[in-house]
């Protein structure tokens, strides 16, 4: 079909943003994210607040106005960013907040003994989480975190309200152009379900290699 | 406890319904229905417009759809016998669509005619007569004509026919698509894209009421020849429309609403000048 050569190397380059904008802010998101959890379990009475702040804010509200509001809303206060930075920044932090709870209840999920058990024979704070917490944490935290992964590489299509030619925006641009809008949707909606497949599969892969019983 | 979701037999359901599917869609052309019958019956005429085009379509300080193509509509209504009117806002992406789908009855949104666009919906008589221009920053002294914007950050509406002609005539240029005129032009006053094209009228009413720091370029880059567009195959619906728009332009209706909306442009006048 000439339609598909026509929108091949749009596609490719459009898979390739769709990519790299959900690896990216996943990563970003991640480490947000276990932070935060660590936040809120913390002794510290105003780190915790602004960490049960942080998790309100950026689950309350809708991914699409956070995005719109970083690209548009911001540069009223002097902060100008380009598109796909602001399009990482908003799903990283959107992320960052439901990874943080994910990453919480897999603390959670650790009994209290084990810290005390540890601590009592001296182990230092990282070296608990490092052998004892993490890799019993890891087990529970896994299949949240990796919906929250395929999530994710699906809220990029958000980007494209704010200029970024990724997936979605590609089967937009070529579909008005060519009017075979279904044609295009179809085809773009069948990309994102292969990648997501993959993860899937990742996860699966993941979840068995981490499940070995100990 | 694991039930696994048979993958193979899921992704051959999944392919065979989605290859299949376009082909039993049905066809965009043409309607079963009488468009014309149907929308006098209801006493309603669904009228899609942007609401972000001012002063072709916006949302006034009452919250109300006003503007120059709110005005031809609702007198579009009234020569036709239909009662009431219904703005329904859209994006240049999604006019065709919603036509062909039924989501709105007509669009009136200073809509290109191209013939692309004709194989796909029919179009009335021209109503508006459109000076496409190069807007860019006001501090902006090195971008005057077409040929400066070679492999420039050139903003523009998702689905315009300016989408269309900055992809096609400018030599390696960055195309960022916005859902409207205010969004872009915001940005080319925020200096994160170097030009935007838009009518001419958009522009200087923004640069006016919203303050933004834009110019027009000296020259026009087009003009554009613009018309409502509405379901094809609609033979009726087309004779009733263009029998309204052709009174609209010689008993002074037209030239009326242009004065009010654009500064002493009367677009009875410039209708009037193209080749029939």
């Amino acid at each position: 079909m000439d339609l598909i050569s026509r929108a091949l190397p749009l596609l490719i380059r459009g898979l390739g943003i769709t990519v790299a904008l959900g690896v990216v802010s996943f990563a970003i998101g991640s480490v947000l994210g276990f932070l935060i959890a660590l936040a809120r379990l913390s002794g510290a009475r105003p780190v915790r607040f602004a960490a049960v702040t942080y998790v309100s804010v950026f689950r309350g509200t809708p991914l699409l106005v956070q995005i719109l509001l970083i690209y548009f809303g911001l540069p009223q206060i002097g902060i100008r960013l380009e598109p796909i930075p602001s399009a990482i920044l908003a799903l990283s932090l959107h992320a960052g907040a439901y990874l943080s709870e994910n990453f919480r209840s897999g603390f959670l999920a650790v009994d209290k003994g084990q810290w005390e058990a540890a601590f009592s024979i001296g182990m230092a704070y990282r070296r608990v989480l490092q052998r004892i917490i993490l890799p019993q944490a890891i087990r529970v935290v896994l299949p949240p975190v990796g919906s929250r992964f395929i999530s994710l590489m699906k809220d990029t299509s958000l980007a494209s309200v704010v200029t970024v030619v990724e997936l979605t925006r590609v089967a937009e641009q070529v579909g008005s152009a060519t009017f075979r809008y279904m044609e295009m949707f179809v085809i773009v909606a069948l990309i994102y379900w292969v990648v997501n497949t993959i993860l899937q599969i990742g996860q699966e892969v993941l979840e068995r290699r981490l499940g070995r019983a100990y | 406890m694991r039930c696994k979701p048979k993958a193979p037999q899921v992704a051959l359901v999944l392919v065979v319904t989605l290859t299949l599917a376009p082909l039993l869609a049905p066809s965009p052309a043409g309607g079963s229905q009488d468009l014309l019958a149907r929308v006098k019956a209801s006493g309603l005429l669904r009228v899609s417009n942007t609401q972000a085009s001012p002063p072709w379509s916006f949302i006034d300080e009452k919250n109300q759809a006003s503007g120059y193509d709110v005005d031809v509509a609702n007198d579009l209504a009234r020569r036709m016998a239909i009662g009431k009117v219904e703005f329904i806002a859209s994006t240049f992406q999604n006019f065709i669509p919603g036509v062909q789908s039924d989501r709105f009855d007509i669009v009136i949104s200073g809509q290109t005619i191209t013939e692309e666009r004709k194989q796909q919906v029919d179009f009335s008589v021209p109503y508006q007569v459109n000076g496409v221009s190069i807007f860019v920053h006001s501090s902006n002294e090195t971008i005057r004509k077409q040929a400066d914007l070679a492999g420039k950050r050139i903003g523009v509406s998702a689905g315009s026919t300016q989408e269309r002609f900055a992809r096609q005539n400018i030599p390696n240029a960055d195309v960022r698509t916005y859902e409207n005129a205010i969004l872009a032009l915001t940005d080319l006053h925020i200096g994160r894209i170097d030009a935007a094209l838009f009518s001419r009228f958009v522009g200087a009413y923004l640069a006016q009421k919203n303050g933004l720091k834009v110019k027009p370029a000296p020259e026009f880059l087009n003009f554009e020849i613009n018309a409502m567009s509405f379901k094809k195959g609609q033979p009726t619906f087309k004779a009733d429309v263009d029998r309204a728009v052709n009174a609209m332009i010689s008993d002074g209706t037209l030239t009326a609403v242009s004065k009010k909306w654009l500064g002493g442009l009367d677009m009875a006048e410039e209708l009037k000048k193209l080749p029939r």
